[in-house]
This record gives structure tokens, sequence and C-alpha cells, in this order.
């Protein structure tokens, strides 16, 4: 490689993905490396992906991709050891387009996405992972992969939660127990009647279900259960750190999990035909690195971009959201010529503007106020359409729940009624 | 001296048992969803050991695929592994070929390239298992064969093989132009480079069509097949397995040895 | 066109005896020739093997063709595909069976191609359909994974090879009478491409895989040459021998020689043990035959549980030695 690349991107998930088809359609020199032997080869999530990007992205998704089904119904259940309250919300306004969320299976996704990247005319490069990083004094110039030093005006980190880059960078350490999440899951595969049956569905309907309560024995985190096409992801996150003091094996927990009467029933006779683990960075803002130095920029997971609170576990959208803010700048910076810090730093202000920092401030104290089942219990008709407003996520900065709390209020039920928990609430917020 | 390499692209042979499915009816395996075909195992080591005979003597390798739609991609690959150059061989008049269809066509790709000192194949392809194809190419270049070779060098009198035998092993001394089938004994394969994925990715495989390598289709697709498939299905393998248990694991070896003496298996 | 009449059986004579594949040759091309009512005859190569020719005879064989020849350990394969083409030319036969074997596997895809017929390597069960009087041939692909049945219409002869230990060998029976012909086939020194310079056999020490009635095997989860000392063991205490997965091959832990498996070797012991295998099926290939399996596994999920019949999840480092123990505790009495 003579003169390089415009850019490298490290890592094809999402992230990486969307910054590669950006700037290849933009007609930037690109090249994408992914250390698996396909993309998504060893990615895992639970999971659905949520909000408008993919569909800004590829106008005819709903056509081509390989999607399992749209989220048609959302259910939240808080499990005791044997008891279950669920909560389930469904809307007319989820089976139309642009539709509120996709379930999607990683291995079929990424894969799909980098021939997408591949067409727009990046070249994509399964097998072959970034070692390090090349150096000109501060400047990144380009990786070490397979042996060869591969040339570019600038990297960009898109290597997920570890990011080793973003470490040899110098943006960020190595991620601490405390922010990080880890996630087991499986797939399990059932004929497809008998799934569409239990879960009520029909065509593309899709259920996304969220746990809290003995699925975590009470650890930070959850459970899930996804329905894809003949199958269910069902799987557990649990914070890192409480495991370790706790003694826990994420796994134990799911093999507990599955155990519980109201999981059990809708497992039962399925085949195993898949294990997988994945850590999360979800501390949020708080933990959010630098993301630009010279030649270089960080962008989804390895940038600590996700939404973990305990209900909601969102990333995939932030690392599109991110992935396209980066080619933004590298196309901006392409222009001038100038892949200074000073010129990258315009990624930060983009990702400012649009909903990528907004929603990981909001919820910068993650709202366990979500997780009080008092709310639920008291007040169906008002959860119901606090759900709607937390659970539509138009693209549009989130509102804090407290704000839509007020608002659902407004119109649903009279103060005194709620002033306990008002007062338990401001205080979660 | 030139290596011509036939490489094949199969279902991966490494996906676990719980992803195998066959369509009974159609006769056919379904191929898992998220799960890429691969370059034949035996074929990446055919590749391999040509990589090493070009390394001592120079020359050039060229690689052929007979396949559909995303056959190019095995051909990348061995180009990304180091391979010179490269063809893939569709055409509609070839779908359903049996070994020898596959053979014939082969055997003509060669013959259009003309210089060629060894055609390499692999023991046999991960999918059928058939290990025909390179003897019968053998056969109708009416050229030396040496199979399940695990190590080929160039001498005077031509290529000495090591032949992989079940109790050993057989060397011979070949007169090239040979044919060559390669066993995993040849050892991993080598990763493809950074810069060979590039490269690899940049290239255009040219596609042959019947005509341009003048396959009289008559004998090549489903209709010239020597052989029916009749049935495809996965047998029944499981077992009931007991599980033996024990405070530790000692213990529980105390336990499986006392099971296997009372069923009088030791 | 001329009438293809007969099975023929390509045998082999391993150091002057009948092997174990000839006679599931002869037991399989018993059954089919009375099904299809033709003779079974069989070919061996070799010098001064009279002897065996009788015992082919009492081992099922109607007729038995004697061409004089060196063993196809000291000979190039060539020189035998020559001679079998030839004696196919003379004799018709309707069926061709060899072995999965060495020469097998040299012989068969190349004697199919020279009489424009088929050939179909590697099976493990065949049978002649009662109404279209078709061959049926059952042969495991994709590794193992599946099983698919093959029949041809057109070819004569068919050409197969059978995997070892699929059919249980024919019993002799030495008051059967039958012909043994000397017979010749001439072959042109140009049929003979290069030279074979020599052959080497490996020779492993204890009892061959194929004859073990016990074998512990160790894969990938042996990690090292020291962990097989103590496999070494247990198999000495139970009066077995060692095996191996391709992967402790690979990591040159142990000799090629020693793999199971559908690239490897055939075995069928009445005790396999499989220690540190994660069950793959081009290894189940190779032991899916064995009476009794054992796996000693760390991996509950590991799949190598599922074709076992006693299982024990653990380090095999602290299984074996207690085995071991145990085994020599309990043989002693
Ligand atoms: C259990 C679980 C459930 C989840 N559920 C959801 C959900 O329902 N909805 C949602 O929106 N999000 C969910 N997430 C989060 C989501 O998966 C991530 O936020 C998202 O995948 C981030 O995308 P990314 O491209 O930044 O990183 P990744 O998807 O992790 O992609 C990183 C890529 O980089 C590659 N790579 C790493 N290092 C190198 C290297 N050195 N060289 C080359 N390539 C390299 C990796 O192989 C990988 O392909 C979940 C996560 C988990 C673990
Ligand atoms: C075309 C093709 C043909 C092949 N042919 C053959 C063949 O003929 N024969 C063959 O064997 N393979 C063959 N293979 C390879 C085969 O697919 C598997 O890769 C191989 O059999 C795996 O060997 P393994 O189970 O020993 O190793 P692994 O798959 O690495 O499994 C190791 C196992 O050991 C367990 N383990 C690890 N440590 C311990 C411990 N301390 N105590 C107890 N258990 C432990 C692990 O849980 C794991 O299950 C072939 C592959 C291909 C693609
Ligand atoms: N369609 C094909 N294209 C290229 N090479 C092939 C093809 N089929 C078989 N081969 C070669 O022949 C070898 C044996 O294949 P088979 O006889 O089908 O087991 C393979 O390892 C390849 O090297």
């Amino acid at each position: 490689m003579e003169q390089g690349f415009d850019a490298i991107i490290v890592g094809a998930g999402p992230a990486g993905c969307a910054c590669g088809y950006k700037l290849a359609q933009a007609g930037l020199q690109t090249l994408v490396v992914e250390r698996g032997k396909f993309a998504g080869a060893k990615n895992m999530w639970g999971g659905a992906f949520y909000g408008p990007e993919l569909l800004k992205l590829f106008p005819n998704f709903c056509e081509e991709a390989p999607f399992e089904r749209y989220v048609t119904r959302q259910r939240i259940s808080f499990l005791s050891d044997e008891d279950c309250l669920s909560l389930e919300f469904t809307t007319p306004k989820f089976s139309q387009p642009s539709h509120n969320g996709f379930i999607i299976l990683r291995s079929k996704f990424d894969r799909w996405l980098a021939d997408k990247v591949q067409e727009a005319g990046a070249i994509v490069a399964p097998g072959l992972g970034a070692d390090d990083l090349l150096w000109n004094e501060n400047r990144v110039t380009g990786i070490r992969a397979g042996g060869d030093e591969l040339p570019a005006s600038v990297v960009v980190a898109c290597d997920g939660v570890n990011s080793v880059l973003a470490q040899k960078a110098g943006l960020r350490e190595e991620l601490s127990p405390e922010d990080i999440k880890q996630g087991v899951k499986e797939i399990i595969e059932f004929p497809r009647e008998i799934l569409e049956q239990r879960f009520n569905l029909t065509g593309d309907e899709g259920m996304s279900w969220a746990f809290v309560g003995s699925c975590t024995e009470g650890l930070p985190g959850g459970g899930f259960i996804y329905t894809n096409k003949d199958s269910l992801s069902i799987g557990v996150v649990a914070q890192l750190n409480a495991l370790a003091e706790r003694k826990i094996q994420a796994n134990d927990l799911l093999e507990k999990f599955k155990t519980h009467p109201e999981v059990a029933k809708v497992i039962k006779g399925g085949k195993l035909v898949e294990y997988s683990g994945h850590l999360i960075p979800v501390s949020g803002i708080n933990m959010l690195p630098k993301l630009y130095s010279d030649g270089f920029l960080v962008a989804g997971d390895a940038a600590a971009m996700v939404l973990g609170t305990g209900l909601i576990l969102e990333g995939a959208n932030f690392a599109i959201a991110s992935g396209i803010a980066a080619a933004q700048t590298i196309i901006r910076a392409k222009q001038e010529n100038d892949f200074s810090e000073e010129s990258l730093s315009y990624y930060k202000r983009l990702l400012e503007d649009n909903f990528v920092l907004k929603d990981l401030k909001t919820f910068k104290k993650a709202p366990h106020f979500l997780e009080s089942p008092h709310i639920y219990n008291l007040y169906p008709d008002l959860a119901c359409d606090l759900a709607q407003r937390i659970f539509i996520s138009d693209g549009q900065p989130r509102r804090t729940t407290w704000n839509l709390f007020k608002r659902s209020l407004e119109d649903k039920a009279s103060l005194w009624q709620i002033v306990p928990d008002l007062i338990r609430g401001k205080g979660a917020i | 001296m030139n290596i011509i390499v036939c490489v094949k692209q199969v279902l991966d042979p490494d996906i676990p048992p719980a992803k195998f499915k066959v369509n009974s009816e159609a006769k056919q395996v379904v191929p898992p969803e998220g799960i890429p075909p691969v370059i034949n195992p035996y074929d990446a080591q055919a590749v391999e050991l040509a990589l090493r005979l070009k390394e001592r003597n120079g020359g050039k390798i060229t690689v052929l695929t007979a396949g559909g739609d995303g056959a190019e991609k095995v051909v990348k690959h061995a180009i990304s592994m180091g391979a010179d150059d490269g063809f893939v061989l569709n055409d509609a008049a070839f779908e359903g070929s049996d070994s020898f269809g596959a053979a014939y066509i082969l055997t003509k790709a060669i013959q259009k390239i003309g210089e060629y000192d060894l055609v390499l194949c692999g023991r046999q392809a991960a999918d059928w298992d058939e290990g025909l194809v390179g003897s019968i190419i053998a056969e109708n270049l009416s050229s030396s064969l040496v199979i399940l070779a695990e190590d080929a060098e160039l001498v005077e009198e031509g290529l000495k093989v090591k032949r992989v035998t079940l109790d050993g092993y057989q060397v011979f001394v070949v007169p090239t132009p040979a044919v060559v089938t390669v066993s995993n004994e040849v050892g991993q394969a080598r990763l493809p480079s950074g810069l060979g994925i590039i490269s690899a990715a940049r290239r255009q495989i040219p596609v042959w069509k019947a005509a341009d390598i003048d396959v009289d289709p008559a004998q090549v697709g489903a209709a010239a097949a020597r052989r029916k498939l009749l049935k495809l299905f996965i047998p029944a393998r499981e077992r009931k397995c007991e599980l033996v248990e024990g405070e530790t694991t000692a213990e529980a070896a105390a336990k499986l040895a006392e099971k296997l003496r009372e069923a009088r298996i030791i | 066109m001329a009438e293809y009449n007969g099975i023929l059986i390509c045998g082999e004579v391993v150091d002057g005896k009948i092997a174990a594949i000839t006679r599931e040759l002869l037991s399989v091309g018993r059954k089919l020739g009375n099904s299809l009512g033709q003779p079974l005859k069989a070919l061996l190569i070799g010098k001064n093997i009279e002897e065996e020719a009788k015992e082919v005879i009492a081992l099922g064989a109607d007729k038995v063709y004697i061409i004089d020849g060196p063993t196809f350990a000291n000979s190039h394969p060539d020189l035998y595909v020559a001679m079998i083409t030839g004696a196919c030319d003379q004799l018709l036969p309707s069926i061709v069976l060899l072995g999965q074997t060495d020469i097998g596997r040299d012989i068969a895809p190349r004697l199919a191609a020279r009489l424009k017929t088929t050939a179909a390597m590697d099976c493990v069960d065949l049978v002649i359909d009662s109404e279209s009087k078709l061959l049926l041939q059952t042969r495991p692909v994709y590794g193992g994974n599946a099983l698919a049945v093959w029949a041809s219409e057109s070819c004569q002869p068919q050409i197969i090879t059978m995997r070892p230990r699929s059919v249980a060998p024919a019993e002799p029976d030495t008051s059967r009478k039958g012909q043994i012909e000397s017979f010749t086939v001439e072959v042109k020194d140009s049929s003979i491409k290069g030279k074979l310079v020599e052959t080497v056999k490996e020779e492993v020490a204890g009892i061959k895989l194929e004859d073990a009635k016990v074998i512990i095997s160790g894969g990938g989860g042996i990690g090292g040459t020291e962990g097989f000392e103590m496999l070494q063991e247990l198999a000495h205490v139970l009066g077995g021998t060692v095996g191996v997965t391709r992967v402790p091959c690979d990591e040159g832990w142990m000799p090629m020689t020693l793999e199971i498996g559908q690239t490897g070797r055939i075995v069928g012991p009445d005790l396999y043990i499989a220690v540190g295998i994660s069950g793959a099926v081009q290894h189940m290939a190779g032991c899916s035959g064995s009476k009794h399996i054992v796996a000693i596994n760390k991996d509950p999920d590991a799949h190598i549980f599922k074709e076992a019949d006693f299982g024990l999840v653990g380090d095999y480092k602290q299984a074996i030695p207690a085995l071991i123990e145990k085994c020599k505790a309990l043989l002693a009495t």
C-alpha cells in the first residue's frame, strides 16, 4: 500500500460498518479490518435495535436486511423466586414504519452490514486483526495487521468494549469491573409455529422481554428474552464486580433464570444451539473516554457509548450514530486535508448535537426509579403511558424519565395520589 | 515451477453438530444461517504446499474453482495467502455435476492454462468426502499421480513426493507434469497477510464459462451425472449418557471404575 | 453391450495374512451375490499365495484369481491400477469391491475413470434394492454429520470401497468348494509413471489400535506429552492402547499414525475412553463403532457426552490417576 488509505476502521460491528459505509459512499479510500473469521463471527447481543438510525442509513432496510422480527410487544417482568409481575406494552405504532425496533441476530446481521460496506466501495477484510498502531511522533499513522504495516490518514477504533486500540492510543485505561456488565446468552431453537403460539405472534411480530429481580439474584443487571424467527435469545446481564464479589458465574445465573417457572414454560422443549458471552460498558457518560487525538477516533462500545439502565440496554444505535458522526468528521477533515486533533474535535461537537451524548448525559444517574415495581402495580394505566414514552425511541434526544413521568401524570393522575412516588422518583433522578 | 491448485468452497466443517441440518425432501444440506462457507481445509493446505514449493523453486501459482455465486471468495482466500492468479469456473450447465463432471471441467480449465508442472488438489472435499476429483483429473490428463501427500520437493527426475500411509509413509519420484492430492499432514495452512487480504480484495476474479474452456455441455451437469442421490439424512448416533458424580473428581473417577466393573466392561 | 456378471473383490494380503477388510468385503460380497444371483469372485495379487487363496474360498468366494505380482507395499500403485483394470476388462464384473485403505483409495477412482464408470468411496452399507435390483450405496458425508444413499442406473461395473469395520467379517467354512485360477494381465511399462523409492512402516509399540479391546484416547485437552504418559499407564492397566484426535498430532505431541477418525484409523474396541476430547464428528467417525464409550471432559456441555455411555465431568489430571488406582485395585481382586 504505497500511499495508504484515507481511513482504516478497526472492527466491523455496527459502529465500524456505519462509519465505513458513509466514508465509502463519500468516495474515500476506506479499509475495514475485522479480526473475526467473518463479520459477526464472535459478536453477540440481546438484542433488538431501537430507533431510526438503521432506516436512515438503509432506506429499504425492512426489505433487504436479515432481521428476525419487529418488536411489536415489549414486556417487563419483575421476578421473585417464583413470582413474576409483568407489564406488557403493545401499540399499533410498533407495527408500522418506522418500526420501533428490529430483533436481530448478530452473526447474520453484521455480515449483511459488512457486505453493504463492501458494495459501497470499501475494502472489508475479515480474518485480519489490528495488532498495533503505527505512530509518527504523537500522530497515529495507521495500523499493524497480519504482519504488515497499513498506513492511513486516520484510524477509527470501533473495536468494541475492550478497545485495545483506544488504550494503545492513550485515550483510556483498561476497563474496571464496576464499569462493565457481563452478558451471557443462549439461543434456543423451536419450530416457528410453537414459538409464535407461545408468544402469540403472527408474521413478523416479535417480543422483547426484559426481566429484573431474581434473575440476577438482585445484582445490578437483568434478564432478557427476544423472539427470533424460529428461536429464542435468552440471557442475563450482571455487573461484573458484583458477580466477582458474590463469587457467582454469569452462566450460573442464566441456568437459574431458565428454571424460573415463568421462563421455564416458554423455553420448554427447545433445542440449545448456541452459547455466548460478552462484556458491556455501562457506566455511560461517567466512563466516556477522550474521543479523538491526532489521526485517531473512537466510536461505539470502544467509547463506552452504551445506555445500560436496569431495563433498557441500548448500544447498537449509539454505535451507528457515533460511527456516522466519525465518518462526517473524517469527510470534513479530508476536504481540509487536516486530520489533526483540532480538526477531529468536530466529532465531539456532532455527538453533542445528536442524541448520543444527550441520552448518555440524561441517564447519567441510571434511573433505578424505573425499576420500582410500586409504580407499575399502583398505576398500570400511568405506567403504560410512561412505558410508551420510554420505549418509543424516535432518535430525538430523550427526556428524562422524570419529565416523561411528569407529563404522564399531567394527563393521567391527580397529584396527591402519587406524592410518595414523586418524592422517591425525584430522589432517584 | 508453475502450479495449479484446485480449491473448492464448502460448508464450514467446524460447525457444531447441533447446527448441521438437512432437508431430506430436497436431499440437500441446509447451510446454517450466519455461518459462511469456507475454502475446503485440505485445499488451503494444498495452497500452502504450493507456496512452499514456490518459495524454494520460484514460479507461479494459479488457483481454480468450479462453483456458483460467491465461489470467487475461495480464490481470493488463496490469493490472500500468496497465490498469484485465479479463475472461477461457473456456468449454468455445470450445476449438478458429479465428481467426474467437476474433474472434466477442471481438466479443461487446466488445459486452457496450459503451462504447468504440477496440479494440486485436496485429498477430499470436506462436504461430500469423495476423494475422487484429483485422481480423475490425473487420468484425464494421463499424467502421473500421487495421492495423500504430506510433502513434495522438486528433484532432477521430477517431483519427489512423500505419501501418507496408515502405518507410515511412502516416497515416490514421479515425472512432471504431475497431479498430487494433499493430506492434512502437510500441516497448518498459513494465515493470509494484511497486504495479501487487501490485494485479494482489490482483485477481479475472471469467470470462465463452458465455452471459454470448450467444455461439452453434454458431459457436465446433473444430466451427465453417473449416479443419483436417493437419500440424505442425519443418522441417530446419540447414546444415553450416565454421568458419574462425586464429591471430588477423584471420587467420581473411582465410582466410574466401579461402574465399569459392575457392567463387566473391565 | 457386454454382459457384466459377478461380484469381484480385490483382496489384500498383508504379511502373508488375509487382511481383515478383505474378510469384511467377502461377507458383503456374498450377501450381494446371493441377492443378485451372481457368483462371488476374488482377485489376489502376490507371490505364492495359494494357501491364502484357499482361505478366501473358505471365506465365501466361488472363484479366486491369482495374479503373480509384488505386494502393494513394495510396488507402484500404477501397476495395481493397470492390473486390476485389465482384470476387469476380461472378467466384466458387475460390482468391484475394494477396501477404503491405502491401496483402495489409490485404485478405485482411477479404475472408475478408466472403465468409464462410477466409484463410491468409503461406503458403510451396500444392499440390492429388491425391485429395481439397483445397488444402494450408503456413505457418510459432511465428515459424518450425515449419511447419503446413492445408486447408479447406467454404470457398470460399479466400483465401491468399503470403510473398514462397517460390517462383520466373513467366517471361514473349510467345507466350501471353489476354483482357484492363476491369471495374467499384460502391463505396459509406459503405464507406470515414476517409481516408488521407499516404503516406511512406523512401528508403534504395543497393540495395534484396530485390534485393541480397550483404547484410551486423548485429545486437545491433554495439553502436552506429559499428560499422555498418564493415559499410557491407564491403557497399560486395562490391557489397552492409546489413540489420539487430530489435535495432538497437529501439536506434535503424538505421532500422526495414532490419529483416530474419518481421516485416521477406524477402531471398534469394547471400551473407548475419550479424555479431553470434544467429540467432533470427524473424530467420532473413527470410534462411534465402539461397544462402550466413556467420556472424561471438564466441559459439561462438550458434545462427546451426547455420544458416550458413561461420562465424567472434570479435569483429567485428577480423574485419571484415581481411575488408574481404582482399576488396579478392582482388577487385582
Ligand atoms: C448481552 C448483550 C445484550 C445486548 N443487547 C443489546 C440490545 O438489545 N440493543 C442494543 O442496541 N445493544 C445491545 N447490546 C450492546 C451492543 O451489542 C453494543 O453496544 C454494540 O454491538 C456496539 O457495537 P460496536 O460496533 O461498537 O462494537 P462491537 O459490536 O463489539 O464490534 C466490535 C468489532 O470489532 C472487532 N474487533 C475487536 N478488536 C479488533 C481488532 N484488534 N482488530 C480487528 N477487529 C477487532 C470485533 O471482532 C467486533 O466485530 C448488548 C450487548 C450485550 C453484550
Ligand atoms: C475435514 C476435517 C477432517 C478431520 N478429520 C479428523 C479426524 O480424522 N480425526 C480427528 O480426531 N479430528 C479430525 N478433524 C478435527 C476435528 O474436527 C476436531 O477439530 C478435533 O477432533 C478436535 O479434537 P479434540 O476434541 O481433541 O480437541 P478440542 O476440540 O480442542 O477439544 C478439547 C476438549 O478437551 C476438554 N478439556 C480441556 N482441558 C481439559 C482437562 N484438563 N480435562 C478434561 N477435559 C479437558 C475441552 O473441554 C474440550 O472439549 C478433522 C477436521 C476437519 C475440518
Ligand atoms: N468444484 C471444485 N472446484 C475446484 N476444485 C475441486 C472441486 N471439487 C473438487 N475439487 C478438488 O478435488 C479435491 C477432492 O474433491 P472430491 O473428490 O470432491 O472429494 C478437492 O479437495 C479439490 O482440490
